[in-house]
């Protein structure tokens, strides 16, 4: 009985067809580019009947200039307030009508747009994402009422929030170029200062077909998906290639060391940032994999270290910012009450010189390469995650291709390679500093609006 | 614990209220017909326990979820054992035979999971997600934790205080009062009727009643393991292995309620509240009638969407509310319908005559072709949106079981969403929402809202 059971069983399974290995990812990409120069890559995934559409502009906030800042990200705002054929908030409306989701992100390097909708909703996507490529409509009712929102949206998210003004200091100062020393939010004086004419001439210069990518990923035959991308998005007059902003950092000389107060932190912080190159090299790749070592989890050096045994933090984390251009390799612990900083500094520093002159462990190395296939995976879950990160790669590094290789390239770091960026990287006259320090007196309430 | 009021749709949130359209512009484009949801063939097993298996495979990403789906929960319970189901089940996770608790989370976190167990009216799930690698080790480790659970005394002492937690901050929200009355009113003496327990009883409950609950619902014949991702063709032998040797246990408990539609009316004051909070339903044929799927067509067309009747009128055109919003929640052959919201105190009145004004119309009038297939086409994209990851396709399979649908049902969903007229949204609100019958729970300020519920007291 219970053979005869296992026996069917087997068999069953057996015609289930799986032929490739169950573990790995590897998503099929198609790489086409239509007349006016856009970029379309395609993914077919017949699992379930929805798609994803996603639509990465090369441009973010390196690409502001002075007085400009927080440009890019109240652009994308814009994005949402209608186009020739889709009224302010129908957009919206209809890929909830259908179901869907949408949304839209700005961040240094580039502007992503991005819907969800059952697979016989594929025109209603690119009708949306072509009309609003094509023709977008920009009037000061909309201008004036997005630049609250984002005026909002600051208020929110950096000044009205305890260490808000701390993740804006920690490049203001690190940086030198321009691109990557301003916040992607920008500054209330800047915002104000935005005209519509800004609006026009930014939207013609980089919201051109051949400054994006568009991917798809889902329930489509690519054949018949391109002759309507064509017939949507082919037509979009191509405009003169964007100026690419120099993101070159001058090397630095000595240490940069600055202090805040901060009115919303309770506790005391120190943030330490070194400047590295930029993200998908084999530098990075050993740089994330030390990170994660030093500070990704409470089984890291850091947190073992400072918050377990010594009790001086309540946490403890070190990170390599993947970036187009120079990233930042940065280390954040945060003090218990009554803590001395200075002490926290040295011992952050005593751990940097252990992992220059010791090789990581086995043990750690396999830990880490568990933690990249776990990311890998989800990175590659949904539809909507495939299709932003095929967008993104493709913007950022000209290769859509990442999304199957990064993992690869996370077990390619050997224990030497760690060292080797460590110190090379990690070096005194390389970094900055900030140190952000409770103010005495309690708040006053939220921050008012800047001048 | 019980969630059944949490909301189905809530998708279009977002959506901008007022829509402006231009002269001469393009029509966005109609697109064909929703595609119906079909699953890849799941692979059947019965053991010879009787444990149930359904395997599969799905998607191409290397992650495998299982849920072992326990027909026992707080249905299951007596009348002075409330939330029982929860304490064992917070205690499953604190070790079995083979291991600690620690072992037990170390394991799971060095797959890429978790393990979670969480108890509802008719089911007690035990479940993780891991990378494929790990298929066979999460079956291993799920199988230890419901086949040989240690249940260990020194751990009840502190399920015990974050559950008096729990109770104490639920019971302080007006949507906790609201529920219990509401469940109290609609099912009465029978489980589902029992929403909170009270704080004695929680100080009760001993080891051996968790031992005891344990003994008298767990086992292979009230079992049914779902996996669904990508993963190993042997995959099957191992669940076998791990699940053959469990005992037989109980056979399920049939104990479907007898609900009659009738009016009541329960006002929970809550002095100085700024919002009055609503419930306003009554029991509606269960997931088993050929009239379920008609029925939530018309849940989404009256109350259940942002685009719904009751939504924009109470929302939209009065701004009286929020986060308006009407469901239908389904027990084990059993289901009830209800509107729910909380209203500004001062207009608690008129929102519910703008709610059963809608409701009256209705089951008065059928809605227009237009309307209702707006309707039909934002449910069949949630329904393929939602259901399109592993632990939506596990959710709609034992769904499809625990009610004993025909395995056609989840394949003709849409197809059949599609097919409901407008005549058959006004039989439905007529034959099955009628508010002569429905039973009213206001948790709010008496002394403000009384008077104003006058007509909606006695109907």
């Amino acid at each position: 009985m219970k053979k005869a059971l296992a026996f069917s069983a087997f068999l069953a399974v057996a015609s289930m067809a799986l032929a490739a290995d169950v573990k790995e990812v590897k998503v099929p990409i198609k790489q086409y580019k239509l007349k006016n120069g856009l970029t379309i890559i395609l993914s077919e995934d017949h699992t379930a009947p929805t798609y994803s559409i996603a639509v990465s502009y090369n441009v973010g906030s390196r690409d502001e200039k002075r007085g400009r800042t927080g440009f890019a990200h109240l652009f994308e705002h814009m994005m949402f307030q209608g186009s020739e054929n889709a009224a302010r908030g129908e957009h919206s409306a209809l890929i909830s009508a259908n179901g869907g989701s949408l949304n839209g992100t700005t961040n240094e390097d580039r502007t992503l747009y991005f819907e969800t909708l059952p697979a016989n909703q594929i025109d209603l996507g690119l009708f949306l994402e072509s009309d609003r490529m094509r023709a977008l409509a920009v009037t000061q009712f909309n201008l004036d009422n997005q630049r609250n929102a984002v005026q909002e949206e600051r208020r929110l998210r950096v000044d009205n929030q305890p260490y808000g003004k701390t993740f804006e200091a920690v490049n203001e100062t690190a940086y030198d170029n321009f691109g990557y020393k301003h916040s992607v939010v920008g500054s209330m004086e800047d915002l104000n200062a935005a005209s519509l004419q800004d609006v026009q001439d930014f939207f013609k210069r980089y919201y051109a077909p051949n400054n994006a990518v568009v991917a798809i990923v889902g329930d489509f035959k690519s054949d018949e998906l391109m002759a309507k991308v064509k017939k949507y998005f082919e037509e979009i007059p191509s405009q003169p290639p964007p100026p690419q902003p120099d993101m070159a950092e001058p090397e630095q000389k000595a240490e940069r060391r600055k202090t805040l107060e901060d009115a919303f932190a309770q506790l005391p912080r120190i943030d330490i940032a070194y400047k590295i190159g930029p993200g998908n090299t084999p530098d990075f790749y050993a740089l994330r994999v030390m990170s994660q070592i030093l500070g990704s989890g409470q089984s890291s050096r850091l947190y073992q270290r400072l918050v377990k045994e010594q009790e001086m933090a309540t946490g403890a984390n070190a990170f390599a910012a993947e970036q187009r251009g120079p990233g930042l390799e940065q280390f954040s612990v945060m003090a218990r009450p009554g803590k001395d900083l200075a002490a926290i500094e040295k011992t952050l520093y005593e751990e940097i010189a252990k992992i220059q002159s010791e090789p990581v462990t086995d043990e750690e190395l396999e830990k880490v390469r568990m933690q990249a296939r776990r990311s890998q995976v989800s990175g590659a879950q949904s539809t909507l995650n495939r299709a932003a990160t095929l967008a993104d790669d493709f913007v950022d590094f000209g290769d859509a291709n990442i999304l199957n290789e990064r993992y690869q390239k996370m077990m390619a770091v050997t224990k030497q390679d760690v060292m080797r960026v460590a110190k090379k990287y990690l070096t005194e006259n390389n970094r900055t500093v900030i140190i952000t320090l409770p103010k005495k007196t309690a708040p006053a309430g939220p921050a008012g609006p800047g001048q | 614990m019980r969630s059944r009021f949490a909301l189905r749709l809530t998708a279009a949130a977002a959506i901008a209220s007022c829509l402006a359209f231009a002269q001469e512009k393009q029509k966005p484009p109609q697109g064909p017909a929703p595609k119906p949801f079909s699953l890849p063939a799941s692979q059947n097993l019965t053991l010879k326990n009787g444990v149930k298996v359904t395997l599969t495979p799905y998607g191409n990403i290397p992650k495998v979820s299982m849920r072992i789906v326990i027909r026992a929960g707080n249905g299951n319970e007596g009348p002075k054992q409330v939330w029982l189901a929860d304490f064992m089940g917070d205690l499953l996770k604190e070790g079995t035979t083979n291991r600690t608790s620690a072992q037990i989370a170390e394991e799971a976190a060095s797959m890429g999971g978790g393990v979670n167990v969480s108890a509802s009216s008719d089911e007690i799930t035990v479940g993780g997600d891991v990378l494929s690698d790990y298929a066979s080790g999460i079956v291993k480790l799920l199988a230890d934790v419901v086949e040989h659970p240690l249940l260990p005394a020194s751990e009840l002492e502190r399920i015990r205080s974050n559950r008096l937690r729990t109770l104490a901050i639920q019971r302080t929200t007006p949507g906790g009062l609201a529920n219990e009355a509401y469940a109290k009113a609609i099912y009465g003496d029978h489980p589902y009727g029992r929403y909170f327990p009270t704080e004695e009883m929680l100080k009760s409950y001993t080891i051996e009643d968790v031992r005891n609950f344990y003994q008298a619902n767990i086992g292979a014949a009230r079992s049914h393991i779902y996996i669904a991702g990508r993963f190993d063709a042997s995959l099957a032998k191992d669940v076998t292995a791990a699940f053959e040797a469990w005992n037989k246990g109980p056979a399920p408990v049939e104990d479907v309620p007898k609900l009659t539609a009738k009016a009541s009316f329960t006002l929970i004051d809550r002095p100085g509240a700024a919002q009055s909070t609503i419930r306003f339903g009554l029991p509606v044929p269960p997931p088993t009638s050929a009239d379920y799927i008609p029925l939530e067509v018309t849940n989404s067309l009256l109350g259940g969407s942002f685009a719904s009747r009751i939504t924009s009128n109470i929302r939209e055109q009065k701004g009286y509310t929020y986060s308006p919003a009407s469901s239908v929640v389904t027990e084990y052959h059993a289901a009830e319908w209800h509107e729910g919201a909380d209203v500004t105190t001062a207009v608690t009145g008129p929102s519910m005559t703008e709610i059963v004004k809608e409701i009256d119309r209705l089951r008065k009038d059928p809605p227009g072709a237009d309307e209702l297939q707006g309707i039909k086409n934002y449910m069949a994209g949630i329904f393929v949106i939602q259901n399109s990851s592993r632990t939506g396709v596990i959710a709609q399979l034992r769904f499809v079981d625990l009610q004993g649908l025909p395995a056609d049902w989840l394949r003709n969903y849409v197809p059949n969403v599609l097919k409901v007229t407008p005549q058959d949204v006004q039989r439905i609100a007529e034959s099955y929402l009628d508010p002569a019958k429905m039973a009213l729970v206001v948790v709010g300020d008496k002394a403000r809202i009384e008077e104003q519920l006058k007509p909606f007291a006695s109907r």
